[in-house]
């Protein structure tokens, strides 16, 4: 079972990974990360790491209708996303080497 | 219109429905505003029909436990941002106001006085609207908590809210008899007029922090009218095979023998029929409209002409759009019919095979 805290510290990360590759939407983002072999994202999680990632600029959004009936937001990401990505990705460098050599990984 | 998604959800399938409906009775109970409620779950019922049309289970999407699943999907959604809604709830109000304090000015409604009773019945609208949400926490939450029955919860909600406003109005109406702040008209136009432009000055400030232009960039959105011809889609052939099948239980409890499903589609057919439906229509609420209009200036007299006057345009609009809004429905109904009976020819399909095909049964 994989720690809420740990998951909660880079699900952020992760989602704008995943959105940064291209326009992207909600069921997408949960198919790719569960691909990738994220396990629970069903439990809600990924909805208010959107939201915070919006509220944050680091995403833009646009709504249209989806084929399915419901209007649908598309998500890419924004030039800050960018910055923080990069920023993101540095952080988590650092701090993984730094966890594997005290972990002994 | 919002809320369009009560109508949408109609395409979702058992355990698909269940798990939304939960998570609608969630958000429900717990105070989410309409918008956040609107916008949320517009995105899970997207997400649902996906994982539905591939045959995912639903756990996919909300995991194996609903309540976890709703705690993280409205867990940013603070008591602050609950207060944030409440400028746009008063803006409401202050339309309100001030549109008929400007036709009360206008046409002195107030026997020359120019003074007006509305503060009253306001502050108590105030106080029962506030008290609505109250109560609604208090008495529907536990409930929902014990009994876990999210469509009752659903179904519950706007008939305790038309209670609560009957009550509350009833309330109004006689407290005001005993509590009645007066006030000058042109004062009731001067306050709620700034209200209304100190709140869309604001708007157009965070609009343009946002967006980049004063105004909201325009969202397509699914009409009212829309989402009801969607929900139709599943919901009347739904209730057309559970007709048949109640009146050929009813037939054969008589001792009567039962009837084809070809002859209960021709009498739906002809019951529906549009044309029929729509003149039915006109006359009743022409008729209605008519008789009204008569007793009213026969009973104001000539003197009070101007008075019936207004009126009967006023029951005219009204009436239209009644007229209207009976109209959509007939016409999506025949045109849902007429499509069920295409389709099941086209394909050779019994009415349950098409109610099964559907709701992707097969």
């Amino acid at each position: 079972m994989e720690d809420t805290q740990l998951m909660k510290g880079i699900l952020e990360g992760c989602v704008l990974a995943v959105i940064s590759k291209g326009e992207t939407y909600g069921y997408e983002i949960l198919q790719e990360l569960s691909e990738y072999g994220f396990q629970d994202l069903g439990e809600g999680t990924m909805y208010p790491v959107i939201t915070r990632l919006e509220k944050k600029g680091y995403i833009l959004c646009r709504k249209e209708k989806s084929p399915l009936g419901p209007i649908r937001k598309y998500y890419v990401i924004s030039e800050n996303g960018i910055v923080y990505l990069n920023a993101f990705k540095e952080s988590y460098k650092r701090i993984a080497e730094v966890a594997s050599a005290i972990l002994d990984l | 219109m919002k809320q369009s998604y009560i109508y949408l959800k109609d395409a979702l399938q058992d355990t698909y429905k269940n798990a939304f409906e939960k998570v609608e009775a969630y958000g429900t109970t717990h105070l989410i505003s309409g918008e956040i409620q609107e916008e949320r779950l517009m995105e899970l019922l997207d997400n649902l029909l996906a994982a539905q049309k591939e045959q995912k289970d639903v756990s996919a999407i909300v995991g194996g436990d609903i309540d976890t699943f709703c705690r993280n999907f409205y867990g940013d959604y603070k008591v602050q941002d609950r207060v944030k809604d409440f400028p746009k709830y008063l803006s409401g109000i202050a339309w309100a106001i001030f549109i008929f304090s400007i036709i009360d000015f206008v046409f002195n409604f107030s026997d020359g006085s120019r003074m007006s009773d509305t503060m009253g019945g306001f502050t108590v609208g105030m106080i029962g609207g506030c008290g609505i949400e109250l109560v609604i926490y208090l008495v529907i939450r536990p409930f929902y908590l014990k009994s876990k029955n999210a469509k009752l919860v659903n179904k519950m909600l706007p008939i305790f809210c038309v209670a609560a406003l009957i009550i509350t109005i009833l309330v109004g109406a006689g407290v005001t008899k005993y509590i009645t702040i007066q006030v000058p008209i042109l004062l009731e136009v001067v306050v709620s007029g700034t209200y209304l432009a100190i709140y869309y000055a604001v708007r157009c400030v965070l609009n343009k922090r946002c967006y980049g232009t004063l105004f909201a960039p325009r969202v397509e959105e699914i009409s009212f009218e829309e989402a009801l011809n969607t929900s139709s889609m599943y919901t009347m052939p739904d209730a057309w095979l559970k007709g048949f099948r109640r009146k050929n239980s009813r037939l054969k409890k008589n001792g009567k023998p039962g009837i084809t499903e070809e002859e209960y589609l021709n009498e739906i057919g002809k019951s529906i029929n549009y044309k029929k439906n729509h003149i039915i229509n006109l006359v009743i609420l022409g008729g209605i409209g008519l008789c009204a209009i008569l007793t009213t200036a026969i009973s104001n007299g000539p003197e009070m002409l101007v008075d019936s006057m207004i009126f009967a345009l006023i029951l005219f609009f009204v009436e239209a759009l009644v007229c209207r809004f009976m109209d959509k429905i007939i016409r999506n109904t025949d045109y849902v019919f007429c499509d069920m009976r295409k389709k099941m020819e086209e394909e050779q399909l019994s009415l349950s095979e098409y109610v099964d095909r559907i709701h992707n049964r097969e």
